[in-house]
């Protein structure tokens, strides 16, 4: 108990670090280039993976998806100069299933053993994402951030050195899908607000990166030939779906992402979150 | 006509406060008796207690804040809160279905679920049951309530609040319901009065934001010596500036906003076509 009253002293100071939440391996085409930058300004940074990804793949089994995946996102990880890849292993496309409490706390104990400066989170408030892996990951996410600086949240936890903590900076990611996602909805007292991030020199490092997801590639890349079929379209590119067209296919998604998150913007290659940092939550006359 | 009572549903014990306490403190001068139903025990928003001495004070912070705001009666559900998700939704559905019959208010205020950046969840799982309870109040929910005497009860008016933040531009009003903004320019200190009265939380959230400001380097020299009477400034300011960015949007020194549904008292209520077609025809 005497430990417990005098926690609040040991509030642990953020370090440099970068933590980013992923429901999904697809969080670098939102947020990759933020954090390859981030890394190359000197930030350690690392990821937790919290779907398995075992759906994202085009005529594999579960078990070898979620296997190809995992490698492929670590590998992916490795390239934007992430050092450690964590992947709790939840079944993909059913996130919902999850206890909220389950997924938050364990996001929350990685929170006060990383300490990390910067977080970056799935927006659980974009709306026409339509995977709601993303959502469910998302409102765990924020929860987790909320709920980290509190001693009674995880006491087991604050016994064994893990200790409330507040992370400074959170980064909202998301595809740029939200026809609402430039708009303020207030002030930054009381939400995160819109922020566009020049990817301009950290962008070659995204796009190899996204390749290194070769699996999740060749999905695509077979999902759109199939889709343009259905319409009695084709494109020449996809008439045989071989490493090379999966790539293409890949890189026109990169590029075209980050030409739509930087429009509006003196930026040729951006990307788009919500931002909340020491504005959010605190009254202005006294920041 | 229904009696002049409201009823407010809230997550913790100053949420509903600092969503719509001026409001409530308004209409409670106008004559209404008013109740709150609190969802969680507030057992994790604390500095250097545990759960058991969080529970206890925010507790009686509580029951203070809520008599100063002119509440007759304010129920504790007890669920525990940070961990509302747990619950089935059915269930605090329930709870609040059966307060709602017994108090039988004319107004009801919600945390309203559909807001966004609102880190806490709380908010969402104790508004997303309260919402519900708009149609588990009709008897044929909860019968065995019926066979015990508690008839169904229908609310006239719905207030969702946003708990701490403003709405966003375009959101509310839309199919029947109105956004409806109110100046509480003359409750405003009541409402104060009240949410200073939450010592417990006000220093949690004051360590926080100490923390936060040495942390970035921009130490605030308020918040230097962390007292109650800095911890009232802080808190102060928190609902100062919330009330006058709402006010300032629709002209008013401080005021609160609600997406309202519902029927106020002397107003016809409107009948969908269909009904009115039927009416006819007879």
């Amino acid at each position: 108990m005497k430990r417990r009253q005098f926690m609040h002293l040991a509030f642990a100071q953020p370090s440099r670090g970068v933590l980013v939440l992923a429901a999904d391996a697809e969080w670098l085409l939102y947020a990759g280039g933020a954090v390859a930058g981030m890394i190359s300004s000197g930030a350690e940074a690392h990821l937790i993976r919290i779907g398995n990804d075992e759906r994202q793949s085009w005529d594999l089994q579960p078990e070898e998806t979620a296997l190809r995946n995992r490698r492929e996102s670590e590998a992916a990880a490795r390239i934007l100069g992430i050092q450690s890849v964590v992947s709790l292993g939840f079944r993909s496309s059913e996130l919902r299933e999850v206890p909220h409490t389950t997924m938050r706390d364990r996001l929350m104990m990685h929170i006060r053993r990383l300490r990390p400066g910067v977080l970056f989170i799935p927006n659980p408030h974009a709306e026409h994402d339509r995977n709601l892996d993303r959502y469910y990951a998302g409102a765990a996410a924020e929860d987790a951030w909320h709920c980290a600086r509190f001693a009674n949240f995880l006491p087991a936890a604050s016994d064994h050195g893990l200790v409330p903590y507040i992370v400074p900076e959170v980064y909202y990611y998301a595809p740029p899908v939200d026809p609402r996602r430039r708009e303020p909805e207030s002030t930054a007292t009381f939400v995160p607000q819109p922020l566009q991030v020049d990817i301009g020199g950290a962008f070659a490092r995204k796009l190899e990166a996204a390749l290194a997801l070769e699996t999740i590639n060749r999905d695509r890349a077979m999902r759109v030939k199939q889709t343009l079929a259905a319409s009695g379209q084709r494109l020449r590119v996809l008439d045989s779906v071989d490493g090379a067209a999966a790539r293409r296919i890949a890189e026109e998604n990169v590029r075209g992402l980050a030409r739509i998150c930087a429009e509006g913007t003196p930026f040729s290659q951006a990307e788009e979150f919500r931002y909340a940092g020491i504005d959010f939550g605190i009254p202005r006359e006294y920041r | 006509m229904a009696e002049k009572i409201l009823l407010a549903i809230t997550a913790g014990g100053g949420d509903y406060i600092m969503g719509a306490g001026g409001t409530i403190a308004k209409f409670v001068a106008e004559g209404y008796r008013a109740y709150v139903i609190q969802a969680g025990n507030d057992e994790k928003n604390s500095i250097g207690l545990g759960p058991a001495e969080t529970r206890l004070a925010n507790n009686a912070d509580a029951e203070k804040a809520a008599r100063l705001l002119g509440v007759a009666e304010l129920f504790n559900l007890n669920n525990k809160s940070g961990e509302l998700s747990q619950l089935s939704s059915n269930e605090l559905r329930a709870q609040m279905t059966t307060l709602i019959r017994h108090y039988k208010p004319a107004k009801l205020f919600i945390p309203d679920p559909f807001i966004h950046y609102e880190p806490e969840w709380d908010q969402f799982w104790t508004g997303r049951a309260a919402e519900e309870t708009n149609y588990s109040n009709a008897g044929y929910f909860l019968p065995e309530l019926a066979k015990a005497g508690v008839a169904g009860h229908s609310v006239a008016e719905t207030y969702y609040y946003a708990a701490r933040r403003p709405y966003r531009p375009g959101e509310g009003g839309h199919g029947s319901a109105k956004f409806m903004p109110v100046d509480v320019s003359a409750a405003f200190e009541r409402k104060v009065e009240a949410f200073l009265v939450l010592r417990t939380a006000n220093l949690a959230y004051a360590t926080h934001v100490k923390q936060r400001l040495e942390a970035a380097g921009r130490p605030s020299r308020r918040l230097l010596h962390l007292d109650a009477a800095a911890a009232d400034g802080l808190a102060r300011a928190r609902l100062v500036e919330l009330a006058e960015t709402i006010g300032r949007k629709h002209g008013l020194r401080f005021g609160e906003e609600f997406n309202y549904h519902g029927t106020a008292p002397g107003e016809k209520q409107s009948r969908p076509p269909w009904i009115s077609e039927r009416e006819r025809r007879r």
